[in-house]
């Protein structure tokens, strides 16, 4: 295309132009630049302290979780799940308050409050086998915990909604379990639970859909009502 | 900030042959940008002395006040040095700072809203003497003359007769029709060609009177 000659006469002679800013021009650049300069500098200082704080966090915490159960920790969990048991040893419904502790405390807690009982080496032989029938019928256990079946009342394992967090090794994702207060057959469920998320969290068992869970609950429900 | 005082002076004397030599010896482009793209002041202030005086040039055709123009001007290049991650190396650097500041005058033509497209301009249309004035006249005159057009024309003509954009992307733009960008085009240009047309009688009637 042709330029118009009108065009072309300006364009030559103005595309070249210059002009020559005033002092003052680059002056108000450089006070902007210097500005924005100091809140990036500032900023970045703000990223490097929260990583280092995150990266010190992480690591106490990946720590606690990877310490090897103390036997100093059986007594402690004992005394302090004393309080809100009473009368375990005569037989009464126990009721436990999980605080929010790691899945290890959890099993270690759970297996002192059965040491109290005669029947330690059972519950400890119940932590270190594999689910025992439940989870070894189901294809894909609930973390719900199975409500009494059959004639026997179940013992009542009040909790209050407590979560447990397994804290992930390196490469698997973190598992989180919700436990709802209600009744459970057995204290033994704790370890279960502990067992199943464990498994969980090493990719040896799956998450139940919700689905399953909804038409498990309703299920029950049904149970309960026709009994 | 540091910056050195050679580019302050050469900058004084920027209309002057000699210093245009020492512009085109800068050292090109990529440094310099890598430079800027790592916030280093030194080289902020040397692509800024390198642009500015042609970037403020291209402002001032948009705006006529020139104290305007420089603040626009400013505020173009306090963007390019913002954004300068987002030119990726495709197309020229100068044509992207020129891009750059097409848009902020722009954008401060439609602030103060005097971007009117005037009416009809009924014109002779007969054709000046473009080797003549091309020989007469120099850059400042013919700026002078884009100065008097109604905002409206001048930003049509800059942008398309220097600038070299297409009409569909001054209608884009300017968010105006196709059709009004040719038409206010047509008009500049006619008003374009009266001056020239004065100016050279007035050339005439000089050199007949002696």
């Amino acid at each position: 295309m042709n330029k118009h000659p009108l065009d072309k006469l300006f364009a030559e002679k103005l595309i070249r132009q210059q002009m020559a800013p005033s002092a003052d021009a680059w002056q108000q650049i450089a006070t902007q630049l210097d500005k924005k300069g100091r809140t990036t500098r500032h900023y970045r200082w703000l990223v490097a302290a929260a990583v280092m704080l995150l990266a010190l966090l992480g690591g106490l915490v990946y720590q606690g979780s990877h310490q090897p159960v103390q036997d100093t920790s059986f007594t402690e969990a004992g005394t302090s799940l004393q309080p809100t048991m009473p009368a375990l040893d005569k037989q009464a419904k126990p009721v436990f308050y999980l605080p929010k502790i790691n899945v290890r405390q959890v099993a270690v807690r759970a297996v002192a409050v059965r040491a109290q009982k005669p029947t330690a080496e059972q519950s400890i032989a119940a932590i270190a086998a594999p689910l025992p029938q439940e989870p070894a019928r189901e294809k894909r256990p609930s973390p719900e915990p199975t409500p009494a079946t059959g004639n026997q009342a179940a013992p009542l394992l009040a909790l209050h909604d407590e979560t447990i967090n397994s804290v992930a090794p390196s490469n698997l994702p973190p598992v989180t379990a919700i436990y709802k207060p209600g009744p459970v057959d057995e204290p033994n469920n704790i370890v279960k639970v502990i067992q199943y998320v464990d498994g969980v969290r090493k990719g040896k068992k799956r998450l139940p859909s919700i689905k399953d869970i909804k038409r498990k609950l309703a299920n029950n429900l049904r149970n309960n009502n026709s009994k | 900030m540091p910056c050195n005082p050679k580019w302050q002076r050469a900058i004084l004397a920027i209309q002057t042959p000699t210093v245009k030599v020492i512009f085109n010896n800068i050292p090109s482009g990529t440094e310099l940008i890598d430079g800027c793209r790592q916030g280093r002041h030194q080289d902020q202030c040397k692509l800024y002395q390198w642009l500015a005086p042609q970037m403020l040039a291209l402002c001032r055709r948009y705006i006529a006040d020139a104290s305007e123009a420089e603040a626009v001007m400013v505020k173009g290049f306090l963007k390019v040095f913002d954004k300068i991650d987002q030119y990726r190396g495709s197309g020229s650097f100068v044509g992207w700072v020129r891009r750059i500041m097409v848009n902020e005058s722009l954008s401060y033509i439609r602030q103060h809203k005097n971007l009117y497209l005037e009416a009809d301009v009924e014109l002779a249309d007969t054709q000046p003497d473009y080797n003549h004035a091309s020989q007469q006249l120099d850059a400042d005159d013919l700026l002078a003359m884009i100065d008097r057009l109604p905002s409206g024309y001048r930003t049509v003509f800059n942008l398309y007769a220097i600038e070299g954009y297409s009409h569909r992307e001054i209608a884009d733009l300017l968010d105006i029709s196709v059709s009004t960008s040719k038409s206010q085009l047509n008009r500049a240009r006619k008003l374009l060609q009266k001056q020239l047309l004065e100016r050279q009688q007035a050339f005439d009637r000089q050199t007949a009177e002696p």
